[in-house]
């Protein structure tokens, strides 16, 4: 029970199986819990695997752990996620140059709240900051990965 | 008008006549203004004034006066830069204000993009905001303690905190400052090492008097940190920042 999802390398590690066998357990794993009454299956998010509750249980879980604020996050936040997510890594002009407003605050919340990630500098001068998004934010989002945000072309045409 | 006053007379290399007859010659582009030599002119009249005192005719000297001040103005728009050019620059504005134009169709478009992603984002976390992932600790068990690597954001969210409560500052008199970072680094160091078990972010900001004993502590603190001297964990989330000399963390490893 850790708090980052478990991979397949370290599933690899642990157990010391071939990958194809893995993904074969894994995939029985997964169907025998979806099947079963348990209010609890195995979720694929944020490159890995972890055991998560079925959303038909929300109502009850949600009485149960009262230690869970949501963070509420804001457009502003969202937005700026939203540029990171598909531009990192990126530095926070060009950020702003999207935006249009000024986005030091927003980074720094989101910073604080592990949704982003200071992954190095870019080599232009100045030597600003570049920003990433981490797994926090694809678990918090219920992403498996990166790519599987929608391409920028395709949402466009609605 | 008497006919005995005298009256003046331009002459020069180019022309002979009056103030009139010159101006309008400039004017007809018969004589080039750049051969006028208006200073010569001038000091030739300065000269007849004063050598016909009482008797000049007014109405010329007046007149002179008037052209003379004519040619001057329009020796000196001479001097000034083309205005075909100024028009010219005008019009590459106009081309600069339509590339911006189309720069803001550019960027409006990128922007309602992300919108777009913002509206399936906001829907993919209220999907998600169903499943509840178990923590790898509880806050009420005490049994393990999970320590985890501290990075940048937690010391700054924690020094945030700590100068948010300092707001109200007490008047303190005006001494002399006793400490530098320097000085605030050695502090430190020692406090460490009479507490071989750690010492905690807060303790630290403690002892500080003012909000600049504040910022010296953790300046002093961040430069030990790079210069390896000191390492830092906190006990789980949002937990209390823990401080030791390096190398004495080997009793609180990762369980």
């Amino acid at each position: 029970m850790s708090d980052n999802p478990l991979t397949i390398d370290r599933i690899k590690e642990i157990t010391r199986l071939e990958r194809k066998n893995i993904n074969l357990l894994l995939r029985e794993l997964i169907s025998d819990y979806e099947k079963s009454d348990k209010p609890y299956k195995i979720y694929e998010i944020a490159r890995g695997y972890k055991l998560g509750t079925k959303p038909q249980y929300a109502n009850w879980v949600k009485k149960i752990s009262e230690n869970k604020k949501r963070y509420q996050i804001s457009k502003a936040a969202l937005e700026t996620l939203a540029i990171i997510a598909y531009n990192q890594p990126v530095t926070r002009l060009e950020i702003e140059k999207i935006r249009g407003v000024n986005s030091s605050g927003v980074l720094f919340n989101l910073l604080k709240h592990k949704f982003i990630r200071i992954s190095g500098r870019k080599k232009v001068p100045g030597n600003p900051l570049l920003y990433k998004v981490t797994d926090l934010f694809l678990l918090h989002f219920g992403l498996k990965k990166l790519s599987d945000l929608p391409k920028l072309d395709e949402i466009g045409i609605d | 008008m008497s006919s005995t006053k005298a009256k003046f007379k331009i002459k020069f290399e180019k022309f002979e006549g009056s103030s009139n007859e010159l101006v309008r010659s400039i004017k007809e582009n018969i004589i080039d203004i750049n051969y006028v030599p208006i200073v010569e002119i001038l000091n030739h009249f300065l000269e007849f004034l004063s050598k016909n005192r009482g008797n000049i005719d007014i109405d010329i000297a007046s007149e002179t006066i008037t052209n003379a001040a004519i040619i001057l103005k329009m020796k000196s728009e001479q001097l000034l830069p083309d205005l075909k050019n100024k028009n010219e620059v005008e019009t590459d504005e106009e081309k600069e204000d339509e590339q911006i134009l189309d720069n803001k169709d550019v960027y409006l478009k990128e922007y309602n993009k992300y919108q777009k992603i913002v509206k399936y984002l906001n829907q993919k976390k209220y999907n998600q905001d169903d499943i509840f992932f178990p923590f790898g600790k509880n806050n009420d068990e005490k049994i393990d303690i999970e320590i985890q690597e501290v990075d940048l954001a937690d010391l700054l969210s924690a020094l945030e905190k700590i100068l948010k409560n300092k707001k109200k500052e007490e008047f303190v008199p005006i001494k002399r400052r006793t400490f530098t970072v320097a000085t605030k680094m050695n502090e430190i160091l020692d406090i460490l090492r009479y507490n071989k078990e750690g010492i905690s972010f807060d303790y630290f900001m403690e002892t500080a008097q003012t909000k600049l004993e504040i910022i010296v502590i953790f300046l002093a603190l961040l430069e030990l940190i790079y210069y390896k001297k000191i390492v830092c964990h906190q006990n789980g989330n949002f937990g209390r920042i823990i401080f030791y000399l390096k190398g004495e963390d080997l009793h609180s490893k990762k369980n």
